[in-house]
């Protein structure tokens, strides 16, 4: 996957944030919280097609999950690298992802809505119908094109997330692409 | 009628998309209420619940050396009480109880007082507080220095039957402060799992 964030700025304050965190700080967590929380649920709503009460369950369980793992997070990739990482483990795990069926068409409506509101360019609409697209993609085929094309996962570090294989990882993107393509065309 | 969209133009829009979305609810609240003590927290849980068995598992020694070394005797003694009439028992009581060295007397007041912190400790806590184990570890004190009276006075007076009457009393406390002591471990081991 690639850099969290080119700033070392944000990567100081992590760091400062996440040894207090070490130490039991409730406050310092909740600062990391708010500094991920944005991008972790982007990543996660979109794991969940759309579905914003299972992807703010997967919040929950991913900043949980956070919380009792930080021993282990030895400082070799950025904090939200990691967190990212993890919050994705989290939801490919999860089997609601995998037994979802229903009531996916009015919570994408609604994060959609979210997504762009305020925006005024042409390009709105058209990430609208992008983001329904993706959000009905089978769930495997989803999870690949959201890891590669929009997180930045490589096909082996999502062969590892999924336990496809790579080749796998490689035929579900080409074919969620094509999905998504026909989708948009129609 | 449908429009093309090659691959490239389906990958300008995927990198359009924003990396952030932000939640409609914000969910801290539910995750701050889920997040458990961090293992500094948890080391001084379980240094609590350490001296709470260190201290069982002392009970339990004295407990078993009291039975090996004054079992035989009490048992005798009481056997003994079985076979004598109840008057003249109630007799030789009430003429050796009025003999009572004053250092039981004392040590009967310590124990009193240590066993109603007994009491509290059976209201097993979640978590102790540093005041709390100095009043258990205070009453326990309090009990020992008891029984080592009793066990002097006894070593005296083998055959008194009201030091023997108040050692067996003292066993009982013991064995009630082992049982709490269990308690209250069962109850912090349920909470720090």
């Amino acid at each position: 996957m690639t850099s969290w964030t080119a700033d070392p700025a944000t990567h100081d304050e992590d760091s400062a944030l996440v040894e207090r965190t070490r130490s039991g700080d409730r406050a310092a967590f909740e600062q990391l919280y708010r500094r991920h929380r944005d991008r972790i649920y982007g990543l996660l709503w979109r794991l969940a097609g759309g579905d914003d009460a299972l992807a703010e369950d997967l919040l929950q369980e991913a900043f949980v999950r956070a919380w009792q793992k930080i021993d282990s997070f030895r400082g070799e990739s950025r904090f939200g690298t990691w967190l990212h990482r993890l919050s994705a483990n989290v939801a490919l795990s999860d089997r609601r992802l995998r037994l979802r069926r229903v009531s996916r068409e009015v919570a994408l409506e609604d994060g959609a809505e979210r997504i762009v509101s305020g925006e005024r360019d042409v390009r709105a609409a058209e990430q609208m119908d992008l983001e329904h697209a993706i959000a009905g993609l089978p769930e495997r085929a989803r999870a690949v094109l959201v890891l590669f094309d929009i997180e930045g996962y490589s096909h082996a570090e999502i062969a590892d997330m999924t336990g496809m294989a790579i080749g796998s990882s490689k035929a579900q993107l080409h074919r969620a692409r094509k999905l998504v393509r026909e989708d948009l065309e129609q | 009628m449908s429009i093309r969209i090659s691959e490239q133009e389906l990958l300008r829009r995927i990198a359009d998309l924003p990396r952030d979305v932000s939640p409609p609810n914000d969910p801290w609240t539910a995750i701050s209420a889920r997040l458990d003590p961090r293992a500094s927290q948890l080391s001084a849980a379980a240094g609590a619940r350490g001296w709470a068995l260190r201290a069982a598992a002392a009970a339990l020694v004295l407990a078993v050396i009291g039975g090996v070394v004054l079992g035989p005797r009490l048992s005798g003694q009481l056997e003994t009480g079985t076979t004598a009439s109840v008057a003249a028992t109630q007799q030789r009581v009430g003429q050796q109880a009025r003999r009572l060295p004053a250092t039981l007397a004392a040590s009967e007041a310590e124990y009193r007082a240590a066993f109603r912190e007994f009491i509290a400790v059976g209201q097993a806590r979640p978590s102790l507080s540093a005041q709390t184990i100095a009043t258990i570890e205070t009453g326990w004190a309090d009990l020992r220095e008891t029984e080592s009276a009793l066990a002097a006075a006894l070593a005296l007076n083998p055959e008194d039957p009201f030091l023997n009457r108040r050692m067996l009393e003292l066993r009982a406390r013991q064995l009630g402060f082992l049982q709490q002591l269990a308690s209250l471990d069962q109850s912090n081991r349920r909470l720090t799992i």
